[in-house]
């Protein structure tokens, strides 16, 4: 099987199935647009994505390597969230910043699996919950103007009829 | 170095989650931060041009506020809405709709559907809405097209005085504006039509409206008659059926005098089948179906022109071992049942011949041989 050399933010060498890296549409983009699937020597820098983030990449798309395409049409996508199989489940037990940073990277390297995986689970993270309880669970700050506040009440009342 | 945080991920990354998020949280989303606030409304035409909801407060507020970029809805009535008015209201200000579907288990009263019918049809842009009423049943046995609101409305309130406010019938309708098909409509319902396993129809339209009821995700059983309109060329529609269900429907009736051997090749490829029932009444399409070798129960129900049916038939009698029941409206030669012996005597089990029974004209069976050896292999009776 030939193999090609990723190379982390960190300057870590991942020797990677090519069949693998080519999950990533990024990766294929690069490979085939520049020719480099028959250069055994070449390295393809991945400036944005550390050595952590690049092992538990390699490793979601390793175990994923015979999955189907998915397929582009959003339209008739279901909305589901509770179709996540366990292995992903089990590899998703991460902190958040990790989780986050998978999303960056499967957004980065075009992952259209793994960017659904993870999306689906934030989005699980926030079902059912308050703004207040969305607020707390992330860390986030509210930081609305005045302006959007007003908005916010208008939106949260019913405007009877005249 | 600091751990990556929710705001760190770009707008496509957040609008990603947002999309994969139920509709009923949305609004509490856009209520967290100015930065997914802005995100929400960034992303709104895309995010928001075809919906699913039901009528909570929170995905009414939301049609409220996105509103504007709704073209394709399809809105589950569940709850009372809260203060009364407001679904009515809000469907009132969709300028964008193009098709609504409106599923109703119990409830509304025909006071709140026809309220909220009039407000959707002064919409410029709306092209139809589709109604699927009462409890999801297992079998769908009519499609109603209404002419206006008023048709749709005293259809309604018949339904709702003869069987009460509780016990809706299962059954979808379309009231189409514009070019007045009822496909596109249909096509919005059928992905919610889960439940559905049997299609009984009878029907008034050009088949090719009817082709998303071919896209019923479970189908087994479908049952199609046309009510004396022009319906049009029927190959798109079995062709559509064949792709989605060679490998489940097992039933099937199609209540048309005349079908093109193209047509007849469709039906002989959905190879789960096991009761046919045909009226075409030309005989040299049948050796087509001797592709459907899990055929237990064929009925051709008209009368097929003289002379050449016998062959083709026995070509179907071989080349489907499990046939147990074939209805002719002929009468057939005495030869034609030595054939059918012969046929039988070689393809079935010898020691313990599964029965065909033959279902014939009352005059066949007086004249018949009695031989207990062909009796064992074929079970005549007339009607």
């Amino acid at each position: 099987m030939p193999s090609i050399k990723l190379q982390s933010s960190d300057e870590e060498i991942f020797d990677t199935d090519i069949q693998i890296a080519k999950c990533s549409g990024t990766i294929k983009t690069m490979l085939e647009d520049c020719g480099m699937e028959d250069d055994e020597n070449a390295i393809v820098p991945l400036p944005n994505v550390n050595s952590t983030i690049l092992r538990k990449v390699l490793t979601w798309a390793h175990y994923h390597k015979d999955d189907p395409q998915p397929t582009e049409d959003d339209e008739s996508k279901e909305k589901r969230t509770d179709d996540i199989i366990s292995w992903d489940a089990d590899f998703l037990k991460v902190d958040q910043g990790t989780l986050f940073e998978l999303i960056l990277a499967a957004n980065y390297l075009d992952i259209k699996g793994l960017l659904e995986l993870t999306c689906k689970t934030v989005a699980n993270m926030i079902k059912g919950k308050t703004p207040e309880e969305i607020r707390k669970t992330f860390n986030i700050k509210k930081d609305f103007t005045p302006a959007e506040e007003e908005q916010v009440r208008k939106e949260n009342e019913w405007c009877e009829e005249k | 170095m600091e751990t990556t945080s929710f705001v760190d991920l770009n707008d496509d990354c957040i609008a990603g989650i947002l999309k994969r998020l139920p509709a009923r949280d949305h609004m509490h989303f856009g209520q967290v931060c100015s930065r997914f606030r802005n995100v929400q409304n960034d992303y709104a035409a895309g995010l928001y041009k075809r919906l699913e909801l039901t009528d909570s407060d929170q995905e009414l507020r939301l049609l409220r506020k996105a509103g504007e970029h709704v073209r394709i809805l399809f809105l589950s009535l569940e709850e009372e809405p809260t203060p009364r008015g407001v679904l009515p209201k809000t469907l009132g200000a969709l300028a964008n709709l193009e098709r609504i579907t409106l599923k109703c288990e119990i409830g509304p009263s025909c006071c709140d559907i026809n309220c909220i019918i009039k407000c959707i049809e002064k919409l410029h842009k709306i092209e139809s809405v589709g109604l699927i009423r009462g409890v999801a049943d297992k079998t769908l046995s009519s499609v109603d097209k209404y002419a206006d609101s008023v048709d749709l409305h005293s259809s309604f309130v018949v339904d709702v005085e003869e069987n009460g406010l509780q016990e809706d019938t299962f059954r979808i309708g379309v009231l189409p504006f514009g070019n007045g098909s009822i496909e596109k409509a249909l096509a919005d319902m059928v992905p919610h039509l889960t439940h559905v396993r049997e299609v009984d129809l009878t029907l008034d339209r050009p088949a090719r409206e009817y082709l998303p009821i071919t896209q019923i995700p479970e189908l087994h059983t479908l049952s199609l008659f046309w009510n004396h309109v022009p319906m049009g060329p029927l190959l798109p529609l079995l062709s559509a059926l064949a792709a989605a269900h060679s490998g489940n429907l097992i039933n099937l009736v199609l209540g048309v005098r005349h079908l093109e051997p193209d047509e007849v090749k469709e039906i002989a490829r959905i190879h789960s089948l096991q009761d046919l029932q045909l009226y075409f009444a030309k005989p040299s399409y049948i050796y087509h179906l001797t592709e459907l070798r899990n055929l237990v129960r064929l009925r051709f129900n008209e009368q097929f022109e003289q002379g050449t049916l016998s062959s083709p038939v026995l070509a179907v009698i071989q080349a489907c071992p499990n046939l147990t029941y074939l209805h002719l409206e002929n009468v057939m030669s005495n030869d034609f049942i030595y054939k059918t012996f012969a046929v039988l005597q070689q393809t079935r089990d010898l020691r313990d011949p599964k029965t065909l029974f033959l279902a014939v004209p009352q005059e066949q069976v007086r004249g018949t041989l009695q031989d207990p050896n062909i009796e064992r292999y074929i079970h005549l009776f007339g009607y």
